[in-house]
């Protein structure tokens, strides 16, 4: 065991982790209450206008948001198989996968980059400059409004999660975590699951129905 | 990659995810009318449901984790569901002081650009 790792006041490392993955979960439980207000404006906003809300998922891009669900359950995938070889000790084969995924992270940013470019080319940009580009006088707004800040505040998650797993993948590469602590790598997976969840939740809501 | 156990279940949630995916863009396509939100909504809370107990391995930890999800989630859906029976429930609109206009607006959603009709007396 490298010296360092223990700190107080945990008897052992096996403590130690059990706590700190206690500890993501209340992270992972405000996380969800914060996107929890943006589901309930949705919902607000669906039921007193159904047509308005129908129009908006109309105007983004099918074939783009699905490729980011795949992209993003993938990357997920790739990071299970990450911290399940750290527990194995194969720590190479660890590394690879958490670069896997951060790389699938940034190709789901490329792509939400791509999309928020062809709104803003359409004239669906936020705020006062939108009026223009609305045939609905103004109904849109209240999609698009909702629509960036939601996407928005995901997509900067993913950017947390992509560097965390890139931090995560020098650190196991460089040793500093291995079969004897995976706490860290785990947690870090643990973010990146959550931040997969919710784009489960987003993709539907603002891409499917229509 | 060796087979054990672990790889197996990991991947057998990966495939389940990608079949669940295609499944919801499927679904979407076909005329469900208002249950097409929540055949939609049902299979994204099985996607994350599978996601928390074998990707997030859920499933093998302590009991102490499970009320620690269920809370926020118990109240997600509290949040949620209010709001959304708080705004079927009244009439019109918060801050619109015609409701008769509303299916007014929602018929120039096409995208065309026509002149706004005109407003009931």
């Amino acid at each position: 065991m490298r010296s360092g790792r223990l700190h107080a006041p945990y008897a052992d490392l096996a403590q130690q982790g059990h706590a700190a993955r206690l500890g993501m979960w209340v992270v992972i439980a405000s996380e969800i209450l914060l996107f929890s207000a943006l589901f309930a404006l949705y919902a607000g906003y669906r039921m007193a206008e159904p047509d308005v809300i129908r129009a908006g998922a109309r105007r983004t891009s099918l074939g783009l948001g699905t490729t980011m669900t795949y992209i993003l359950v993938t990357s997920s995938f790739f990071v299970a198989m990450g911290v399940a070889a750290l527990r194995r000790g194969v720590r190479r084969a660890c590394v690879a996968w958490l670069l896997a995924a951060a790389a699938s992270g940034v190709v789901f940013l490329g792509l939400k980059a791509t999309e928020y470019h062809e709104h803003l080319a359409h004239g669906l940009a936020p705020g006062s400059h939108f009026a223009a580009a609305d045939p609905t006088g103004g109904g849109l707004g209240l999609f698009f409004a909702l629509y960036y800040v939601a996407t928005g505040l995901h997509a900067l998650h993913v950017l947390a999660g992509v560097i965390v797993l890139a931090i995560l993948a020098l650190g196991v590469w460089r040793g500093r975590w291995d079969a004897a602590y995976t706490a860290p790598v785990e947690l870090g997976g643990l973010y990146w699951h959550l931040v997969d969840a919710i784009w489960l939740f987003l993709w539907p809501l603002f891409y499917l129905l229509r | 990659m060796t087979r054990e156990p672990d790889h197996r279940r990991l991947l057998g949630t990966f495939v389940a995810l990608l079949v669940l995916t295609s499944a919801t863009w499927g679904l979407s396509t076909l005329p469900l009318g208002s249950f097409q939100v929540a055949v939609a909504l049902a299979i994204a809370l099985a996607k994350a449901t599978l996601v928390a107990l074998f990707f997030m391995h859920l499933a093998e930890a302590p009991r102490v984790f499970g009320p620690l999800l269920a809370v926020p989630l118990a109240l997600v859906v509290i949040f949620v569901g209010l709001t959304a029976a708080d705004v079927a429930t009244r009439g019109a609109t918060p801050g619109r002081a015609d409701a008769s206009q509303e299916p007014l607006r929602a018929a120039r959603l096409d995208g065309s650009r026509a002149p706004p009709p005109p407003l009931r007396q």
